[in-house]
């Protein structure tokens, strides 16, 4: 056994503290550092000498066996989890919001508010003796053009609010793609690291970062296997695969992609240039949670049973409602007298109250003058009064027939009794209809924000828990550093000490009378 | 279970977080004295709040619809008041001159008073509110009553019905036509008139008194429709209380549906204006020191 094996032992000592110390330092600085989880340097006795003749073995001493990291993994899957049904329902409530504020209701500048206008003013009109006044006239075809604005300026939002979905979606993707190449490009560095057996601590602290703000932005399932291959696939199918990382592209509807036709979702309601989401190899594309699913639920879905309400289902609402209005006013209205000239003629009934194209006549003649009143598609995109109606007041027909004009408003007071008739087969009155679309809308942000709030809670929860496990904590830091600065002072101590033993080995013996 | 200072940290903020929400609806509620803004604060409330306005909408209509027809019975009742004093003048004369003992002078004046009571009648039967004859059933742009080849009556409006609204299923007619006044039951006042003058004229007292009957039963027709017309008049008064009283009651449903009791409000602000203090307090102790403040 070497005199300096005791020096050995301790020296050995000395660095191992201070690697701990090191390590303790790379915590404390790291403290703040978002996705960092504590790492603690695990110290392990050296292997021990034997001493002979069955006197045991002999410590040599301690080093440090590995740098470890303190991470639940099976917390991160359940934050994984938590987060993208958090994403999903942040993006829904958000984007019903939007088509709340679309509606403005209840407000005085909402849609019912604009529809009672209308039926007050034929109300006016229709009352006592005023069917035959201009002023009054005036006013009714002033809030039926109100009416009509209303319905185009909703459905334009709508499709704005559309647009601004699929602009975030394309954000989306293009995050996912840089994220998808990140992390195979870190699963690279940490395969490269690891070779030796050894921890890439840092390296993977930051790939599962990346991981978390994948999470939020869609579903998302992660696979490591024992070679230390690290795979991520979203909406069920891989997005890396080790090294290698497949991309999502954005295919525009109604356009060719790769020789294939991109069909629209929803021919009659979508604004253009939406994009299809499909992976590089022109596969569909299919997120199950997610920022992404949020998205593309309000953008696409039409509330077709087991699908979600988005702004398609209330476009074809909106439409419905605009169509079938129309056409019951537009059915007396054809049959009402105006109020002069070929207004009060037979045939000269047949004008339009509502149509969808303020630029057309509202009949159409054959050989023999015969006016039939045309029947056109009225969405609330384009529906607008009559070309006749903008033009002249007096075509607005109320009289039943055309020799009792100017008093007889009894048309008038059918138009304006549609108020209380059930309009809409599936729904009832026009108040009706509008009044169950705004339940159904407000029933739905409630519990998107219901939800959101609960998965908040939940997302809370598993953070804290992750926090627990490896957030660094400065007083525990402190209090290493307390330990391991006394252990380096007693090891240090210690060489001392047996420096001087060893002086007084190599100065002092053998110097007998010297 | 281990616990961090950034977990403190993080805890405090979102408590705070929780706390200022709740501080931002109280404050929202206290503006603005509304319970809901959107329909996803309260989807049933909000529904409820839409047909409330309806309502209310629709009530404030049929009250002018309301207004509006009183105006015009009112018109209607004083027309018909004076063509009954007309009538009764008429009526004078005709005793008058069914006196034998007149002279054809005499005979000639009332004629000739006879003959301004007719044309005073026509112009009474021609009457308007707002510009339009109250008369003429739907055609209100022309005078209805004129007098034809022989001075009988020719009425040149039709028997349409001028409608007032004043409830949902409460429509009321507000109108007479000429024909009602002119000729009812077939009797054709003018043409009476025409008559009568002639035969005043003539100096033939005894045609004269003949008519009496006649006028007379002019006279109760008149007296029969001022009567409707009174009638329709209450009827529409007593719709407009009613309608006022409804106004009342769904100003009373509205407000309890929408609006915040403020006394409720402002202390719930000041409970949370509270917690939101106390808790800054107790955070900002707990998360400033650590071990190292005391590390020498």
């Amino acid at each position: 056994m070497s005199s300096f094996t005791g020096l050995n032992i301790v020296i050995k000592g000395l660095y191992a503290q201070q690697r701990a110390l090191d390590v303790t330092g790379h915590n404390i600085a790291n403290v703040n550092t978002e996705g960092y989880s504590r790492q603690r340097a695990v110290l392990e006795t050296t292997r021990p000498m034997e001493v002979l003749g069955g006197r045991g073995m002999l410590g040599s001493g301690v080093e440090v066996q590995q740098i470890e990291r303190l991470r639940n993994g099976f917390l991160d899957v359940k934050f994984w989890g938590e987060s993208s049904m958090l994403g999903e329902w942040s993006a829904k409530s958000q984007l019903l919001t939007e088509i709340e504020m679309v509606f403005n209701e209840p407000s005085d500048a909402g849609l019912n508010t604009v529809i009672d206008k209308l039926f007050t003013a034929m109300q006016e009109l229709s009352n006592g003796e005023k069917a035959g006044d201009l002023t009054v006239r005036a006013l009714v075809r002033q809030t039926a053009i109100a009416f009509t604005n209303s319905l185009n300026d909703m459905a334009t939002q709508f499709e704005k609010i559309q647009t601004d979905a699929n602009f975030a979606v394309e954000t989306k993707v293009k995050e996912i793609n840089s994220y998808a190449q990140q992390i195979s490009e870190l699963n690279r560095q940490i395969m490269r690291y690891e070779l030796d057996g050894s921890n890439a601590n840092d390296l993977r602290d930051r790939r599962e970062l990346l991981v978390d703000r994948l999470s939020s932005v869609v579903d998302v399932k992660t696979f490591e296997d024992t070679n230390g291959n690290f795979r991520v696939s979203i909406g069920g199918r891989l997005l890396v695969n080790h090294t290698s990382y497949n991309r999502l592209v954005l295919a525009e509807r109604g356009k060719e992609y790769n020789g294939e036709m991109i069909d629209v979702k929803n021919p009659d309601v979508d604004a253009g240039g939406l994009y299809e989401i499909l992976w590089d190899d022109g596969g569909d594309f299919n997120p199950k949670g997610g920022e992404l699913r949020g998205l593309l639920d309000i953008r696409d879905s039409d509330g077709s049973p087991g699908t979600y309400k988005g702004v398609p289902f209330y476009m074809r609402e909106l439409n419905k409602f605009a169509g079938e209005f129309a056409a019951a006013i537009n059915d007396i209205h054809t049959s009402a007298y105006g109020l002069s000239g070929d207004y009060t003629q037979p045939g000269g009934e047949q004008i339009l109250f509502f149509t969808n194209d303020i630029t057309a006549d509202s009949y159409t003649e054959d050989g023999s003058g015969v006016r039939t009143a045309i029947d056109p598609f009225i969405t609330a995109k384009n529906i607008t009064i009559s070309k006749e109606i903008f033009n002249d007041l007096n075509c607005i027909a109320v009289a039943a027939s055309h020799d009792t004009i100017p008093g007889d408003a009894s048309k008038g007071l059918e138009m304006a009794g549609l108020r209380h008739q059930n309009v809409f087969p599936a729904y009832g009155t026009p108040e009706d209809f509008t009044k169950s679309l705004i339940s159904t809308l407000g029933v739905d942000g409630q519990e998107a924000i219901r939800m959101r709030d609960n998965q908040e809670v939940l997302v809370n929860q598993t953070e804290r828990l992750r926090m627990s496990t490896s957030g660094v904590s400065i007083d525990e830091e402190m209090a290493n550093m307390v330990k391991f600065q006394h252990s380096y002072n007693a090891a240090a101590r210690l060489i001392t000490a047996m420096d001087e033993m060893i002086e007084t080995l190599v100065n002092r013996t053998g110097l007998v009378g010297r | 279970m281990r616990v961090t200072n950034n977990m403190l940290v993080s805890n405090m903020m979102k408590n705070l977080n929780s706390n200022l929400r709740r501080l931002e609806k109280a404050n929202d509620e206290m503006s603005s004295g509304k319970k809901f803004r959107m329909p996803s604060d309260d989807p049933v409330g909000v529904a409820r709040s839409l047909k409330l306005r309806a309502d209310l909408n629709e009530n404030q209509q049929f009250r002018k619809n309301a207004g509006d027809a009183l105006s015009w019975l009112d018109t209607t009742e004083t027309a018909l008041m004076q063509i009954k004093e007309v009538l009764q003048r008429v009526r004078e004369l005709m005793i008058q001159g069914a006196n034998g003992i007149l002279s054809d002078e005499d005979s000639q004046k009332i004629a000739d008073e006879a003959a301004q009571m007719r044309d005073e009648l026509v112009s009474l039967g021609n009457s308007t509110y707002m510009g339009k004859h109250i008369f003429a059933g739907y055609i209100t742009d022309q005078a209805p009553i004129g007098l034809d080849a022989g001075n009988g009556l020719d009425y040149m409006g039709d028997a349409g019905q001028i409608m007032y609204q004043v409830g949902v299923s409460d429509i009321l007619q507000a109108n007479i036509t000429g024909t009602d006044i002119f000729s009812p039951g077939g009797k054709d006042l003018l043409a009476d008139m025409e008559i009568l003058i002639g035969s005043l004229n003539a100096g033939d007292s005894q045609a004269v008194g003949a008519f009496l009957e006649d006028v007379d039963i002019h006279i109760e027709n008149i007296l029969t429709m001022i009567s409707e017309t009174g009638a329709k008049v209450n009827r529409v008064e007593l719709v407009v209380n009613r309608l006022e009283d409804e106004k009342l009651n769904f100003n009373n449903l509205l407000s309890k549906t929408e609006d915040v009791d403020m006394a409720e409000v402002i202390i719930r602000l000041k409970n949370e204006e509270n917690v939101y203090m106390a808790a800054l307090a107790g955070g900002s102790r707990i998360i400033q020191p650590t071990l190292v403040d005391f590390l020498r």
